[in-house]
């Protein structure tokens, strides 16, 4: 078992296509825990807010980031299936 | 003419020493095998550039111990100062690190080029060394055909070693067979008139190798075979390591002021380094017996003792020379200066730059910022404010509706030699960096090209938009007045926006500007019905709505540019981070999406 873990780590490292989809995919993660913390700190703000000019903006931010996570995620999926 | 007639002149005369010695064949066979051997070596280094290296000189210069420490080992670990220089002013040439750094890492490099000695006293002359050139040179040639950019580079690296090995074996044979025909060690000169003019010779066989260590290979062979003095062998090394600095000198020939200033402090550390050791010859001579007598080497081991001289006067330079870093900071800083600094011409751009990946990557970026700052001024002078207005800490809407007097500029003129210059060269200089380069970091260079065609485009547009905007802002008509004055605002807010971004302390990505893009794309008028209202109600006549129409598309097009331009240019310098956010980033469907959802 060890063995072909060592193996596999071995290929790995060799294996550029692997390796840069691995990477691929811990940026990925990073970016979309990132936007996550965004949301949670907008969803906050938006509780905080007085006028409707600045709920509407915040609202806006909150869409954007939906949209951004969604890309991401379809980005994570074809990662996965690769 | 001089050019034309010394390489004709040196064949001839290596052909003429070919045809009278089969041994002087023999090493200057092994002298170009180990210069082939250093190439291949070079190469494979280069093959992992874009990574490893460059991470650790990033993290590795912010103190000067760290930036001598990276010099020592960088240059033990590759056997080659030259290609740690060549780094270290490209790097520097990219204001990747600075001054002190380089000149800390030069300082490293002198003393990791010492091990280079050390590995062919020691080992090199002590076994039979062809015998693992030979596997090394047959591994390394069948992993240097392989695709994978690791696997080749690690051949490479095999290769050269093979090649250094086999070129040291044919020196150190044909100065044994050299012995029985001819004796150099009668042409030995003692005392000083010997130092000065063997230093001479090795500051010579230096230059026209364009590798010190390949003289101390040939002055260790020599030496072991008893074809130079130890007191000439000394004089050698000597003038090998003040030769040396001619790698740095043409280095910086292509490099901006930075990389001249560390060619200079190169220069001044081996010259400095050189005349302390003539001067105290025989006190470190005397150093060297100690040293030996202390770690076991033997009276008559005269090649490991060269070694230790080599070792000790490099040490000795580095000792008298670290305080004084930050006075030849400034007296480079004085004497080196940018020639005509009041005409606009590309900052960045230069040769030394182009050389890796990395460090083209960043003087692109930092040229194209370069670009955009004198953008923002052509852009803002254009809708008649001022940058330093912009840059306060006055509301926008304040500052559109204080304005005086209309800003002259002459655009066109502006356009023709501040912007389309720098342009020029960052294309120019692009074409030339992408060639050879991974595709990763093409694709970087690319989007900066593009920022910087966004960027010019929004200048261009500026020159449109301004025709009616300086007579409208300043019409006694509240309404036409207060659309253009919107106009302002919307290009100042998006300028002051960007000019925040690159000038944030915190990590910038490329999905902080998506809010701003939804935000101009609803508050456009074309589309919100306030301009049929103005016409319906009479509030404008027809030409004035027909020139807010097209000026609101010039400003339109002015945003989007900058918007787009943006995160290109203040991003992470990570490639597959870079491509990842673009993927995840709002596209044009994604934007008209969310407007027209009303959000």
């Amino acid at each position: 078992m060890t063995l072909k873990k060592y193996l596999k780590g071995l290929t790995d490292l060799f294996d550029e296509k692997q390796r840069k989809c691995k990477k691929e995919k811990e940026c990925l993660l990073v970016a979309l825990k990132k936007l996550k913390k965004r949301k949670y700190a907008l969803k906050k703000k938006l509780d905080k807010q007085g006028s409707e000019k600045s709920r509407k903006r915040v609202k806006n931010e909150l869409k954007v980031i939906s949209v951004q996570r969604r890309n991401g995620l379809a980005q994570l999926k074809e990662l996965k299936n690769k | 003419m001089l050019k034309k007639i010394v390489l004709p002149v040196v064949l001839l005369i290596l052909s003429y020493g070919f045809w009278v010695s089969p041994d002087f064949k023999e090493i200057a066979a092994g002298v170009s095998i180990f210069l082939f051997g250093m190439l291949f070596l070079e190469d494979g280094f280069r093959e992992f550039t874009g990574g490893v290296l460059e991470k650790i000189l990033r993290r590795t210069t912010d103190k000067l111990w760290k930036s001598v420490s990276f010099g020592v080992l960088s240059t033990t670990f590759m056997q080659s100062s030259s290609l740690v220089s060549v780094i270290t002013i490209s790097f520097l040439s990219a204001g990747l690190i600075g001054l002190s750094a380089g000149i800390g890492i030069i300082f490293g490099a002198n003393l990791g080029t010492t091990t280079g000695a050390w590995l062919i006293a020691g080992f090199g002359l002590k076994v039979k060394i062809s015998a693992y050139a030979m596997p090394m040179l047959v591994f390394g040639l069948i992993l240097t055909f392989q695709k994978a950019k690791s696997l080749k580079g690690i051949g490479y690296i095999l290769a050269g070693m093979g090649f250094l090995f086999l070129g040291i074996h044919y020196m150190k044979e044909g100065f044994e067979s050299f012995k029985d025909t001819i004796d150099l060690a009668q042409f030995a000169v003692a005392g000083y008139p010997g130092l000065f003019l063997f230093a001479g010779i090795g500051v010579f066989a230096t230059v026209v190798m364009q590798s010190s260590h390949a003289t101390l290979v040939i002055i260790i062979t020599a030496l072991a075979a008893g074809q130079i003095t130890y007191e000439n062998a000394l004089a050698l090394a000597i003038g090998a390591n003040v030769g040396t600095t001619i790698t740095a000198i043409l280095g910086s020939l292509g490099s901006n002021v930075d990389g001249r200033r560390l060619a200079g402090a190169h220069l001044i550390f081996n010259m400095v380094t050189g005349v302390v050791a003539i001067v105290f010859i025989y006190q470190i001579q005397e150093a060297v017996v100690w040293v030996s007598d202390a770690v076991g080497i033997s009276a008559d081991d005269y090649t490991l003792k060269l070694a230790i001289f080599h070792t000790i006067f490099n040490l000795l330079g580095v000792i008298i020379m670290l305080p004084f870093v930050n006075r030849l900071v400034i007296f480079l800083n004085k004497n080196f200066v940018n020639k005509e600094p009041g005409l606009i011409e590309p900052l960045y751009l230069n040769d030394a730059a182009i050389e890796f990946p990395d460090t083209a990557i960043e003087t692109v970026r930092k040229e194209t910022l370069h670009l955009f700052d004198q953008a923002f001024e052509v852009i803002a002078h254009g809708i008649g404010l001022h940058r330093h207005e912009l840059l306060s800490e006055k509301r926008l809407d304040e500052v559109v509706r204080q304005r005086g007097k209309p800003i002259h500029i002459d655009i066109d003129d502006v356009y023709a030699n501040k912007i389309k210059v720098i342009y020029s060269a960052i294309v120019e200089f692009i074409g030339r960096a992408q060639h050879n380069m991974p595709a990763e970091y093409a694709e970087q260079l690319f989007a900066l090209r593009a920022s910087a065609r966004d960027i010019v485009e929004a200048v261009k547009d500026v020159k449109h938009l301004r025709k009616n905007l300086i007579t409208y802002v300043h019409s006694d008509n509240a309404h036409i007045r207060g659309e253009y004055n919107k106009i302002q605002e919307k290009i100042g807010g998006v300028l002051q926006e960007i000019h925040a971004l690159s000038t944030t302390v915190e990590e910038v990505d490329l999905l902080s500007l998506d809010a701003l893009r939804i935000e101009i794309e609803e508050s456009d008028i074309l589309t919100s019905g306030d301009l049929d209202r103005l016409i319906r109600e009479r509030k404008i006549t027809a030409q004035m709505a027909t020139s807010l129409i097209n000026d609101v598309n010039y400003s339109h097009n002015i945003v989007n540019n900058l918007i787009t331009m943006g995160p290109n240019l203040f991003i992470t310098h990570d490639p597959v981070r870079y491509s990842v956010e673009r993927n995840m980033a709002l596209d044009s469907e994604d934007i008209e999406g969310l407007v027209s959802s009303k959000i």
